[in-house]
């Protein structure tokens, strides 16, 4: 400082030039990440895409979902129409009755798992409030977690509708006149 | 002599009231006839309406539950993740 005290005129502007110059220079060099937050690996930032990504076509299966099971409580309220139809008339309707039950057995499953992905999801453990992952493991848990408890469902449901539509097949097949066999 | 002329006067008048009375109100024209109401109609077909009814909605939902690609898709993502 004595030396810097010591310059006048021209030198002096010289020097507090310098220094301004060093200064600058010195603040350009600071980190980014000093000054926010680090950004991610480029490997991370993928993960947490794709995290966020099934967050949401979960969510978008769920509304599906939810609509599938409002389709199968209309197919039993069809059923059971048709049970009484058939009642009415004097047909023998144990069968058809018995596949009902197993079917309205197998929608209250599949609406338990459902119920349970919507929870899930509902939570959004790892997640949030508009679907960006705020912890990474906690995300995974609950996508994995919440596609399992959908997947669960979905196959329920499926192996519901199957059962219930062959049953419904099989019943009016038993119905139906036997032709006479035909005389040679 | 004043009551009589008052009871012969009053007496054409009371005909003609009992008359009109005894004539009574026109008949209300007869019901139609109408069959009387069933319950519900069981038509020979009703049953097999309703089963081709139920076999189309259970088709169309099979239909759309197979068409759902999310699991596999799901599946892939979650593995390369």
């Amino acid at each position: 400082m004595k030396y810097f005290a010591t310059l006048a005129g021209r030198p002096r502007k010289v020097a507090v030039a310098v220094l301004a110059a060093a200064l600058l220079l010195a603040g350009a060099a600071v980190p980014v990440y000093a000054q926010g937050p680090t950004p991610l690996p480029r490997g991370l930032a993928v993960v947490e895409r794709i995290l966020s990504r099934l967050y949401e076509r979960e969510q978008a299966w769920l509304g599906l979902q939810t609509n599938h099971l409002a389709r199968a409580a209309q197919a039993a309220d069809k059923a059971q129409q048709l049970l009484d139809a058939a009642k009415e008339k004097g047909r023998d309707v144990t069968a058809l009755e018995q596949a009902l039950a197993a079917f309205r057995a197998g929608v209250a499953q599949a609406q338990a798992a459902h119920d349970q992905a919507a929870s899930i999801l509902g939570t959004h453990t790892g997640f949030d409030a508009s679907g960006q992952v705020t912890d990474r493991q906690a995300a995974r848990q609950t996508v994995v977690r919440a596609r399992q408890s959908l997947a669960e469902a979905h196959r329920i449901l499926l192996r519901a509708v199957r059962d219930l539509r062959r049953a419904v097949r099989d019943w009016r097949r038993s119905q139906r006149p036997q032709a006479p066999a035909a005389s040679s | 002599m004043k009551g009589r002329i008052w009871l012969l006067a009053a007496l054409p008048v009371v005909l003609a009231l009992t008359a009109s009375c005894s004539r009574g109100r026109p008949a209300a024209p007869a019901a139609p006839n109408r069959p009387p109401a069933s319950a519900t109609v069981v038509g020979p077909d009703r049953s097999e309406a309703l089963a081709d009814d139920l076999d189309k909605a259970l088709g169309e939902l099979e239909g759309n539950l197979n068409g759902v690609d999310t699991i596999e898709d799901l599946e892939q993502a979650l593995g390369g993740s």
